[in-house]
């Protein structure tokens, strides 16, 4: 199964490096590196909440302490377009997440996707890519 | 012929309750058709659109994000000055040495027109609905749940705000409207706040802004819309803003969708500080 993850992702970081530039949008993502971190997480809160949801979640680093972390996605109007609800992740959920940390080193990030316990994914609008092609996500209308 | 038609009624009805089911459900389905859509999460319409009714918009719209903006016009000396002052966020999140953002959604403060028709009904694909009243037309957008009255009785708009005498300013403007032809229905707005941007860049628009919105109904389940803007007072000439275009949402239903400052604040507190995005509302 990981595997599987990892031609994923390096066929998502691919298709991401083509069409980064077009997609990088409204809230640029420029406080984001390029590289994706996989983390076996706990969800603590959900917040279905403008501008962007907000995924809170706990890891356990390298010397077993618990970081807390934040994951920003797209806006809940974005966000049920591409399969979201206000209870797709609940406290307590044990959780496959992938995301983009921020280049400062602080535990925040951007969403890539998010694997739940009974495998259902849910990928972001922006960086998670929009599976099938079917659009071409842009949530403010400004490529710049 | 009855018989025939009876059992044509049922089909219809089960084929429109399967699609309403699927559009309630539809992303547990992973083998989802992608011709089923005009666009992800938008559903097509099951059957092939009618002929547009007569001066009629009545009905839930959303738009699937395919507009094109026009270039902006160089500015005026005036417009310049209120542009170098705004800091968008996207400027910003590239470029630090840029300070702070002060676009004023951050806080959440209403978009104002045209702003939330960009950026709600048309970028973020929110539904709007048109809706008949007595003498006017209501547009209410799902986003911020924001409404606005297009008067069609013949009333005037108003030439100057907030000097004695005149009405006040407003985020939303005054709208008047009028058909032309059976299909075509055209809003003028004016009397606008000048403190929304006009779009996430954080070009300005004045209160001495004429706005024109030209939606036609091209068929049942479509419109297009071009929207142009005469600025004297911020812009050295009128441009066509935006152009988009909207589609019938089957089941014709709502969702709210809010941005609350608290909630705003949380974003600024957890993520856009930590992650190194100054704010101009610290």
């Amino acid at each position: 199964m990981k595997r599987i993850w990892l031609v994923a992702g390096a066929l998502a970081l691919a298709v991401f490096a083509a069409v980064s530039a077009p997609v990088l949008a409204h809230h640029s993502n420029a406080p984001y590196g390029d590289d994706i971190v996989e983390f076996e997480a706990t969800i603590t809160r959900f917040a279905w909440a403008n501008p962007h949801a907000l995924i809170f979640f706990d890891t356990t680093d390298a010397d077993g302490n618990v970081v807390n972390w934040v994951a920003e996605t797209a806006a809940p109007q974005q966000l049920r377009l591409i399969g979201w609800a206000k209870a797709s992740l609940m406290p307590g959920d044990e959780v496959t997440i992938r995301v983009y940390p921020a280049r400062n080193g602080e535990p925040v990030s951007r969403l890539n996707r998010v694997r739940l316990a009974d495998g259902t994914e849910l990928h972001d609008s922006q960086l998670g890519g929009d599976e099938g092609g079917k659009t071409r996500y842009d949530p403010h209308g400004f490529r710049n | 012929m009855k018989t025939l038609l009876r059992l044509l009624s049922v089909a219809l009805l089960v084929s429109l309750t399967t699609l309403a089911a699927r559009a309630q459900d539809l992303h547990a389905a992973e083998d989802v058709d992608p011709s089923d859509y005009i666009r992800e999460g938008i559903l097509r319409m099951p059957n092939p659109p009618g002929p547009a009714p007569v001066r009629d918009f009545s009905g839930v719209w959303v738009g699937p994000n395919n507009r094109e903006l026009g270039p902006v016009p160089p500015m005026t000396a005036a417009g310049q000055v209120v542009f170098e002052g705004r800091h968008s966020y996207g400027a910003v999140s590239r470029n630090a040495d840029l300070g702070v953002s002060n676009d004023p959604f951050i806080v959440c403060d209403p978009l104002g027109f045209p702003r939330n028709l960009l950026a709600h009904a048309v970028s973020s694909r929110g539904r709007f609905i048109f809706a008949d009243a007595p003498d006017r037309i209501l547009i209410a957008y799902e986003q911020q749940r924001i409404w606005r009255e297009i008067w069609l009785d013949g009333r005037g708009l108003p030439e100057a705000v907030d000097v004695r005498g005149a009405p006040e300013s407003r985020y939303y403007g005054y709208s008047v409207g009028r058909w032309e032809g059976d299909h075509t229905l055209v809003i003028e707005t004016t009397g606008l706040d000048e403190r929304p941007w006009l779009d996430e860049v954080g070009h300005p628009r004045s209160s001495e802004a004429r706005i024109v919105e030209r939606y036609t109904r091209t068929d049942e389940h479509n419109i297009e819309l071009t929207v142009t803007i005469d600025d004297p007072k911020f812009y050295m000439e009128p441009w066509t803003w935006m152009r988009a275009n909207f589609y019938w949402v089957l089941g014709q239903e709502f969702a709210e969708t809010i941005c609350i400052p608290s909630e705003g604040i949380q974003y600024r507190d957890a993520l856009a500080q930590p992650s190194g995005i100054r704010t101009e509302f610290e």
